[in-house]
């Protein structure tokens, strides 16, 4: 039987269950099949022998797939002890083993009833469990509460990650006096409502300087190899927030100099009188530049997004979180004729990612292609990219992918801020670059001559246009632009809740009432931009937060009130019938 | 073993470790910054500066200096032994600071250090050299980790992962919002290993100094602010780049600076140098610092 495995996996190409960018094979359906069994040892241990004689021989004992069998293959069978196995669900686990992957993952309903099947899902799932374990030994005891799929983030050896620093750091992040005049903060110009980017084409700094290009998205930035826009140098968080606090080529925070007002300023607060020792508990002094830019970068590891509706209709299972329209333009992203995702590619939907035993630092830039000034240099000066680093001509205008989690929320566009709107972002790479017929950035730069190969152009229909357009929009994760954690944590509950924050009205019908634990279900209308109708049988949950008004619904009632995400929870507010 | 001997040859041990017998000598290096004929000072300005005779007010004035050696007799270049004060001098490096924080130069320190302290081998010293720099093992450093005096946040240059080796920032006349000359070594990237400092830097721009004839008992070492501006247009500035000279071989007002330090720019190979030279201490015979 061995044999005939080994057989079929050389003599076809693939044994995967991942395509080329790290999706799922199997069909979005598979995510809803259900196990019958709960998850338990027994069942694990009993689909051992099978995983040995079947799985072994191309995946290796312990999920790898470092086997010399699979080294000879095409294609490497999956790593089952890889991140990526946490954004499977167990039916698509199921649905693999059932039905085969690509060309040479065979399918096993043969030799495996369905029970053996499911129980072969646990003892696969185990394999991730045990790596993950082991990765978790590596970086102590922090729990990050990653996004499915996510893998364990690098972080610098001398700064584990605790939640007392990310503490200490969320409200040095939000801290004005981080400013020598004390009118900005790291969270002016990465704000929260905008992807921790402000909505400016040049960042304006403490003093008024404008910086030659815009602040770039913090999210998920605990993966990025390199900071900022094309600074091959720049490889920690810790290093980069010494640039916005003591840089002086722009100034930003103003604090050159200053390192001592700044400790002052924070010894002098009761509340980092606590937070220090706290963070830094084995330090006599731990009011340090160190310590501040340790805790900065702690928090910053913690701006995470992986909650769009796109990753709940990939992880999730929501088969109609993002519309057909959207689905349309993830497959035009994810092709070979719009070449998207040889930059934006991965669970970060960018160019160069690292992460913990990644085992290799790949750091890319490109060049888009977005002028081809006549001269010396073939783009307008100072913002030269690469080519500022390295002086070498072939890496003008080099600059590096950002990712595009929440690219909706962060125009303007480029590293300039040049290109003003999603849809024109779009049009520059439909085009191949960028054609400025007069002025001092005159020139084509389609012909520009460090243009990425990626960039050549591609056609596209209007109506791919807005799928493309509507997918770049499903990427935008409504928990992180208002999740508590990353917020301002002065800001008080009142400011919280203020008029500006968006507001959803739900229209619906009460199903049950649940007063113990506060919550209710209904039938309910659209809420546009939120959560689909969801109409009988199925009915879905809400918290009420409200005890007396909770008490006051009779199942049946028809009723309007106010409604916001929360987590993973809808919480309904200002109930009152209608 | 004589244990009354022993606290004696134990001393002579750690002398003979050291690398230097007891008759060891120390030296004071002294440093005046001058403009032209005038000292140096925060809150004053100087008049008919560089090539558009410019008026010049200052912000600030420090350098790095390492490969500290006297010459002897015989030419042989000597490496001072520098004090390790915890505070100006580390290793080989020390930090000459002419700024007090006062008048304009807003992000400076009140304390200031004329001079580089150490100790030579006792002999007949008839010369100076030094470079101005950090060397390159401690230049990419992460400052927040290293003590005095490379700890500065405002000779580090972070985006470029190094330290500023000199800084000198004034306002003037054409340029009331200031003209900074921020020499390092640029042209860094990256080692393959990621964290690593870099692995190299195309310019280094570390300029090696020697002063002939140079008695550290007599003598002082002025740099001279004139002298270094003397072929530069500090009114203007060259559009697209820093105001000033961040080291950028893109950015010609770099160009006549780097010929007065003695670096090379932009494929120009170096020449002499001409902002340092040799001068006689005001208080001329011993100086009080030579024992100190």
């Amino acid at each position: 039987m061995r044999a005939l495995l080994v057989l079929l996996c050389i003599t076809g190409t693939v044994c995967h269950a991942h395509d080329a960018h790290g999706r799922s094979t199997a069909p979005v359906e598979a995510r809803l099949l259900k196990s019958p069994f709960p998850v338990s040892a027994e069942h694990a241990a009993a689909a051992q022998p099978f995983y040995e004689r079947l799985c072994a021989g191309c995946h290796g004992a312990d999920g790898k797939a470092r086997t010399p069998i699979a080294g000879r293959l095409p294609v490497r069978p999956t790593d089952l002890a890889g991140y990526l196995m946490e954004s499977m669900r167990d039916g698509e686990i199921f649905w693999v083993v059932s039905h085969g992957a690509g060309q040479s993952m065979p399918s096993f309903a043969g030799q495996l009833d369905e029970s053996a099947r499911w129980e072969l899902v646990q003892y696969v799932r185990g394999l991730r469990l045990h790596q993950r374990a082991v990765e978790r030994e590596k970086l102590g005891p922090y729990d990050w509460n990653l996004p499915p799929g996510f893998p364990l983030p690098n972080v610098p050896p001398d700064n584990p990650m605790t939640k007392e620093k990310v503490e200490l750091g969320r409200y040095l992040f939000y801290d004005k006096r981080l400013s020598l005049n004390q009118t900005q903060a790291c969270a002016t110009c990465h704000r929260q409502e905008r992807a921790f980017t402000d909505g400016r084409a040049h960042g304006l700094g403490s003093t008024g300087e404008l910086h030659p290009r815009g602040p770039m998205s913090l999210v998920n930035v605990a993966y990025s190899p390199a900071l900022t826009w094309a600074n091959p140098l720049m490889r920690t968080l810790e290093a980069q927030a010494l640039v916005p606090m003591f840089g002086e080529n722009p100034v930003e925070l103003g604090m050159t100099g200053k390192e001592d007002v700044l400790l002052q300023r924070l010894k002098s607060d009761a509340r980092y009188r606590e937070l220090f020792p706290a963070a830094f508990p084995s330090q006599a002094d731990p009011f340090t530049v160190r310590a501040v830019t340790q805790a900065i970068a702690s928090f910053e590891r913690t701006i995470l997004s992986g909650d769009s509706p796109y990753d709940r209709y990939r992880n999730g299972d929501d088969p109609n979180a993002i519309s057909e329209s959207a689905k349309r333009g993830e497959g035009l992203f994810f092709s070979e004729r719009l070449e998207c995702f040889h930059c934006h590619g991965g669970f970060n939907l960018t160019g160069t990612v690292d992460y913990l035993d990644k085992g290799f630092a790949e750091v890319e830039f490109h060049n888009t292609g977005l002028y081809n000034l006549k001269g010396k240099f073939s783009y307008p000066p100072p913002n030269l990219g690469l080519y500022e680093f390295s002086h070498q001509q072939e890496d003008v205008g080099k600059f590096k992918a950002p990712t595009l989690r929440n690219i909706a929320v962060t125009a303007p566009y480029m590293h300039d801020g040049s290109i003003k709107t999603l849809e024109a972002a779009v049009d520059h790479y439909r085009s191949g670059g960028r054609t400025i017929k007069a002025g001092p950035n005159a020139g084509v730069g389609a012909q520009n001559l460090n243009k990425s190969e990626f960039v050549k152009g591609f056609d596209l229909s209007a109506q791919e246009r807005a799928d493309l357009l509507a997918f770049l929009r499903a990427l935008t994760d409504r928990t992180l632009l208002t999740g508590p954690s990353l917020s301002d944590p002065t800001a008080t509950a009142a400011a919280r809740l203020s008029p500006q924050r968006p507001r959803y009205v739900l229209r619906g019908q009460v199903v049950q009432v649940y007063p113990d634990a506060g919550a209710v279900t209904l039938y309910h209308d659209e809420v546009p931009g939120l959560i689909p109708a969801m109409k009988a049988p199925n009915e879905m949950e809400f918290l009420v937060p409200d005890k007396e008004q909770l008490k006051s619904l009779k199942p049946g009632q028809a009723i309007v009130g106010s409604v916001r995400r929360q987590g993973s929870d809808y919480v309904l507010e200002s109930l009152r019938a209608r | 073993m004589n244990l009354k001997a022993f606290p004696f040859l134990l001393a002579a041990f750690l002398i003979a470790g050291n690398g230097a017998w007891a008759a060891a000598l120390k030296v004071a290096i002294r440093f005046q910054a001058m403009v032209g004929s005038e000292k140096f000072a925060c809150g004053r300005t100087y008049s008919g500066i560089g090539t558009t005779a410019s008026t010049l007010s200052p912000r600030d004035f420090r350098f790095y200096v390492h490969n500290v050696a006297l010459i002897d007799d015989a030419g042989k270049a000597v490496p001072v032994q520098l004090d390790q004060d915890g505070k100006w001098q580390l290793d080989d490096v020390t930090l000459l600071d002419f700024e007090d924080a006062s008048g304009g130069c807003v992000n400076g320190t009140p304390e200031v250090n004329d001079r580089i302290a150490g100790t030579v081998p006792e002999g007949h010293y008839t010369g100076l050299r030094f470079t101005l720099g950090v060397p390159f093992n401690k230049n990419h450093t992460d400052l927040t980790a290293q003590p005095p005096p490379l700890n500065l946040t405002a000779l580090s240059w972070v985006w470029n992962a190094g330290r500023k080796f000199a800084r000198v920032d004034f306002s003037t006349t054409g340029l009331p919002r200031g003209f900074a000359i921020h020499i390092g070594s640029t042209g860094c990237m990256p080692n393959a290993i990621k964290t690593a400092p870099p692995a190299q830097c195309s310019a280094e721009n570390r300029a090696g100094i020697e002063l002939p004839g140079f008695d550290p008992q007599t003598d002082v070492v002025i740099a001279d602010l004139a002298a270094l501006l003397k072929d530069s247009n500090i009114d203007t500035n060259q559009e697209g780049t820093s105001a000033g000279c961040m080291s950028s071989p893109d950015d010609g007002d770099c160009a006549p600076l780097f010929a007065n330090l003695g670096l090379p720019f932009a494929g120009r190979p170096a020449g002499k140098q001409s902002f340092f030279r040799k001068g006689t201490a005001p208080e001329s015979k011993r100086s009080p610092a030579a024992g100190n």
